[in-house]
C-alpha cells in the first residue's frame, strides 16, 4: 500500500484519483521559542493553523484597521447651530405682505451669516462598529501574515529540551550584566547590530509590565515598541518590520481572539 | 457587684530644648582668625612644618583623550561607545562564517542528521522520526550555515532535502543578498535568465552609485567652467 494512501486510510479520506493532491488541512502549525536577547532556538511549540498560519485575507485586515483608525480619531469641531449663533430669534420679515420671499430670523441656516443646520458638537465621535469575530479574525490574520513572513519571533519557556544561556533570559526583558555597571543598553545595542535591526520598527509583546526593557531602549523609541498584551491593535502588528511576542502574550491572544 | 477597672493613661509631652537667648550670639560668634608673623611662616615652611601650596588642582589638564588636540570629542565618544558595544558579551549562536556553496551544505545536513537522530549516512529523502529530532536538526543547521530559517518553512519542511532545496533556491542563489526589506516586490531581472540575443538587460545600478557619479560629473563641470572663466578674464585683460 502506498504511502499517500495510507495517509488518507488513517484519516477516514478515500483516496480519490480526480483529486491527487487532496489532503486533510494541517492543525498546527510549529513556532520556534527562543531566548532573549540572543534569539537562540529553545524548543517547539505548536500553535493552531488559525491562529499563526491563516490564510492572507486583505480585505478583513483593511476593516480592521479602518475600525481601528476610526476609533483612534478625535475631533474638536465645534460649529454655532441656529441656536448658538447669538442673533435674536425675532422674525426678520412678515410672512405676508411684504413681496419678499419667507424669512425666518438671522439665525436660520439658509442665510450666509446664519447658523449651520445640524451642527456637530466637541468631541466629535467618529468611531464605527465592527462584529467582534471579524475584529478577531483580522487579529489572527495579521498574526498569520508576519509568522509567514518570517517576522514573528517567540520568547519564552525553560524546558528540558535545550538550556538557557547564562547570558539570555526566557522573557523579554534586559538586565545589566552586574548592577553597578548598568550596561542594559549595550546589550540592546549589540542585539540590534547582531540582526542588523537598527533601522526597523520593532515590536515587543509583552504579558507584563517589563521596567528594565522600557528603561534600556529608550534611546531607539522612535522604531521601538513595547506593548502589553491586552493594548495590542492590527495596525501595530502590520507596521512592525519584526515583532517579538512573548510565549504567555502568544497564549493570551490565540484564547481572546478564538 | 462587679469592678470596673478603669485604666489611666498618663500622657506624656515632650518639648525641644530651650537655650539661653545669649548662646545664639556665642554659636555665631565667629573665631578670631589669628595673624602670624611673616618670618613665623617662613620658618614653618623651612623646617617643614607647614605644608606648601600644591596649587589649584583644577588648573591642570587631565590627560584624557579628549583633553588632546585634534581629537574631535564627538566622534571620540562614538568611537568608545562602538567599542563598549562590541566588548559586551553576547550568546552568539549563528555563525559568523556562512554558508556559501553546495558542497559544505551538504556537509553541514549530514552533520546536523547525525547530531539530530544519532545515525549516519542519511537519506535526504528520509522524513524525520519525531519532532525533537527535527528540533535539533534545524538548530544545528541553522546556527552551522549562519542563516536563520523562518517557523512557517520549519514547519512544511518534513525531509532534509527540503531544507536544501529551501537554502539552494533562497540563499546560495543569492536572493536573500538581493532582498531589499523597503522593495519587497521588487523584480530582478538578470542576463542568465534570457538566452535571446535580442534581449539586453541594462544592470541595475544602487541610487548610491549613481548619486556618487552625478556629483563627480558636476564637480568635474564646475572645474570646467571655473577654467573657461578664468581663460575669457585672461584673454579679455590681453585684449
Amino acid at each position: 500500500m502506498s504511502l499517500r494512501s495510507q495517509l488518507f486510510k488513517f484519516a477516514g479520506v478515500r483516496c480519490n484519483s480526480t483529486l491527487p493532491n487532496a489532503a486533510i488541512p494541517p492543525k498546527y502549525t510549529l513556532a520556534t521559542v527562543r531566548a532573549f536577547p540572543s534569539l537562540e532556538p529553545l524548543t517547539f511549540t505548536p500553535v493552531p493553523t488559525n491562529v499563526l498560519a491563516a490564510p492572507l485575507r486583505r480585505d478583513i485586515l483593511w476593516r480592521a484597521v479602518v475600525y481601528e483608525n476610526d476609533n483612534k480619531r478625535v475631533g474638536s469641531s465645534n460649529p454655532p447651530g441656529r441656536s448658538d449663533n447669538g442673533y435674536s430669534r425675532r422674525k426678520l420679515f412678515p410672512q405676508k405682505g411684504t413681496g419678499r420671499a419667507r424669512a425666518g430670523d438671522a439665525n436660520s441656516p439658509i442665510r450666509s451669516t446664519g447658523g449651520r443646520a445640524l451642527p456637530r458638537k466637541a468631541p466629535n465621535d467618529f468611531s464605527t462598529e465592527l462584529p467582534s469575530k471579524l475584529y478577531s479574525a483580522a487579529f489572527r490574520n495579521a498574526l498569520s501574515y508576519q509568522y509567514q513572513q518570517g517576522k514573528l519571533f517567540v520568547i519564552g519557556g525553560q524546558n528540558l529540551l535545550q538550556d538557557t544561556n547564562e547570558l539570555d533570559l526566557n522573557e523579554l526583558e534586559i538586565l545589566p550584566r552586574d548592577p553597578e555597571s548598568n550596561d542594559g543598553d549595550l546589550i540592546f545595542k549589540k542585539f540590534l547590530k547582531e540582526y542588523n535591526l537598527q533601522k526597523k520598527k520593532l515590536l515587543f509583546i509583552v504579558s507584563e509590565p517589563r521596567e528594565s526593557l522600557l528603561q534600556y531602549t529608550e534611546e531607539f523609541k522612535e522604531n521601538v515598541d513595547i506593548v502589553q498584551q491586552e493594548f495590542i491593535d492590527v495596525n501595530d502588528i502590520l507596521k512592525a518590520h519584526r515583532i517579538f511576542i512573548e510565549l504567555e502574550a502568544l497564549e493570551y491572544l490565540a484564547v481572546t481572539h478564538t | 457587684m462587679s469592678r470596673v477597672q478603669f485604666q489611666c493613661v498618663r500622657r506624656l509631652h515632650f518639648t525641644s530644648r530651650r537655650n539661653n537667648f545669649f548662646s545664639w550670639f556665642k554659636s555665631k560668634k565667629q573665631q578670631e582668625v589669628q595673624v602670624q608673623d611673616t618670618k613665623d611662616v617662613i620658618k614653618d615652611i623651612e623646617s617643614g612644618k607647614a605644608q606648601t601650596d600644591s596649587g589649584n588642582s583644577n588648573d591642570k589638564l587631565r590627560l584624557i583623550p579628549s583633553n588632546f588636540i585634534g581629537e574631535d570629542s564627538e566622534k571620540l565618544e562614538k568611537r568608545m561607545r562602538e567599542q563598549q558595544v562590541k566588548d559586551v558579551a553576547f550568546n552568539r549562536w549563528l555563525s559568523s562564517e556562512k554558508v556559501n556553496t553546495e558542497e559544505q551544505l551538504d556537509t553541514i545536513l549530514n552533520e546536523s542528521w547525525t547530531l539530530a537522530t544519532g545515525s549516519g549516512t542519511p537519506s535526504l529523502d528520509q522524513p524525520f522520526p519525531d519532532l525533537v529530532s527535527k528540533f535539533k536538526f534545524t538548530k544545528n543547521l541553522q546556527s552551522k550555515t549562519g542563516y536563520m530559517v523562518p517557523d512557517f518553512q520549519i514547519t512544511v519542511s518534513t525531509t532534509p532535502k527540503q531544507f536544501k532545496d529551501y537554502y539552494v533556491k533562497e540563499i546560495l542563489s543569492g536572493k536573500l543578498l538581493r532582498f531589499k526589506e523597503s522593495e519587497p516586490n521588487a523584480i530582478d531581472l538578470s542576463e542568465k535568465d534570457y538566452g535571446s540575443p535580442n534581449v539586453h538587460i541594462v544592470n541595475d545600478v544602487s541610487t548610491k552609485k549613481q548619486n556618487k557619479k552625478f556629483g563627480k560629473i558636476i564637480q568635474e563641470v564646475h572645474a570646467l567652467e571655473q577654467e573657461n572663466l578664468r581663460k575669457a578674464v585672461e584673454e579679455a585683460k590681453r585684449g
